[in-house]
């Protein structure tokens, strides 16, 4: 039989499950996120508002235990991102030369702290506005704009001072 | 000079973020700089790297997985004490805490309340005793003659 909580994580942890995997780089530390974040909402069920969607909150509550979790915490990174599939009309040199910068942005992506990389996340990788990421890292969005400057800088870096092949990446 | 600033709105010009004005001086900057036109190039590449980064596909057993845990964590969990003893040892603690409070407080009150009593009651009539009066200076700390 299911259940409401059933229904949920039918719905929404698929969602959940990419959030978690974009935040935290690898499968392992991704699922217990996501374990963590479900749990952590069943918790304070009684602080969601149901005339909001559930998602958007669960969404909250994920970037919180993440950040709360790796707060003063050495991170682990045990597999790297994924590389993206190549598209089928692309020449092997495209596609070798994507994997190769997505490669060298999951490496720099690791190296970020963690409320910079929330920050990438949310606007750089998933396309939400300062003012979204704002709602959910419950942040002034003078604070997510400064910090998306700089993990954005910092991100650069550490592209320039990766040993990638790609002139581009580190353009000078 | 101009390159440091252009530098600083390379990222917001190739998300298309500036201003009219800005946007005008960094594309005329970049038509002139080759430096800075090879770093537009890398933060376009960055940028459109980290939109396209891709995600894997969500573990099958990922959903069971939390149904199990959540149910775990909704259902009763068994008690190994009885009802009463359940009911009332969290409050044993607090409880006592308040009880040993009260008693303090009682003490110190009734302290000040007695004080050191009368200072005739302490002093004696033999010749080698020493009597402290309290409303007195310091002389008065007297030798019985």
């Amino acid at each position: 039989m299911s259940t409401p909580i059933d229904a949920l994580i039918e719905k929404h942890s698929d969602q959940a499950y990419a959030a978690a995997f974009r935040l935290t780089g690898n499968p392992t530390d991704a699922w217990d996120l996501v374990q963590e974040s479900f749990l952590r909402a069943l918790e304070k069920s009684d602080l969601y508002d149901p005339q909001f969607d559930f998602g958007g909150w669960l969404y909250r509550v994920l970037y919180r235990v993440y950040l709360n979790g790796r707060r003063g915490r050495a991170r682990r990174r045990e597999i790297p991102l994924e590389e993206s599939p190549s598209a089928p009309d692309e020449s092997l040199e495209t596609a070798l030369e994507c994997a190769e910068t997505q490669a060298l942005i999951s490496k720099g992506l690791d190296a970020l702290p963690a409320d910079f990389r929330a920050c990438l996340v949310l606007i750089d990788i998933e396309g939400r506005s300062y003012e979204e990421a704002s709602d959910i890292l419950n942040w002034p969005v003078g604070s997510v704009a400064g910090r998306l400057f700089r993990a954005r800088r910092l991100l650069r870096e550490k592209l320039l001072s990766s040993g990638g092949t790609s002139y581009d990446l580190r353009a000078r | 000079m101009i390159c440091a600033l252009v530098e600083s709105l390379l990222d917001l010009y190739v998300l298309e973020r500036l201003i009219s004005f800005e946007t005008r001086l960094v594309a005329s900057h970049l038509e002139s700089c080759d430096t800075c036109a090879r770093e537009a190039s890398a933060w376009r590449q960055t940028l459109h790297g980290l939109k396209s980064l891709s995600v894997p596909t969500t573990p099958t057993n990922l959903k069971s997985a939390l149904k199990r845990s959540l149910a775990a964590a909704v259902s009763p969990k068994p008690s190994s004490h009885s009802d009463f003893a359940g009911d009332w040892r969290p409050l044993q603690i607090p409880s006592l805490a308040l009880a040993f409070g009260c008693m303090a407080f009682l003490i110190s009150v009734s302290a000040s309340i007695l004080g050191p009593g009368p200072a005739s009651q302490s002093c004696s009539d033999s010749p080698s005793s020493v009597c402290i009066t309290p409303f007195a200076s310091q002389s008065a700390i007297r030798r019985n003659p």
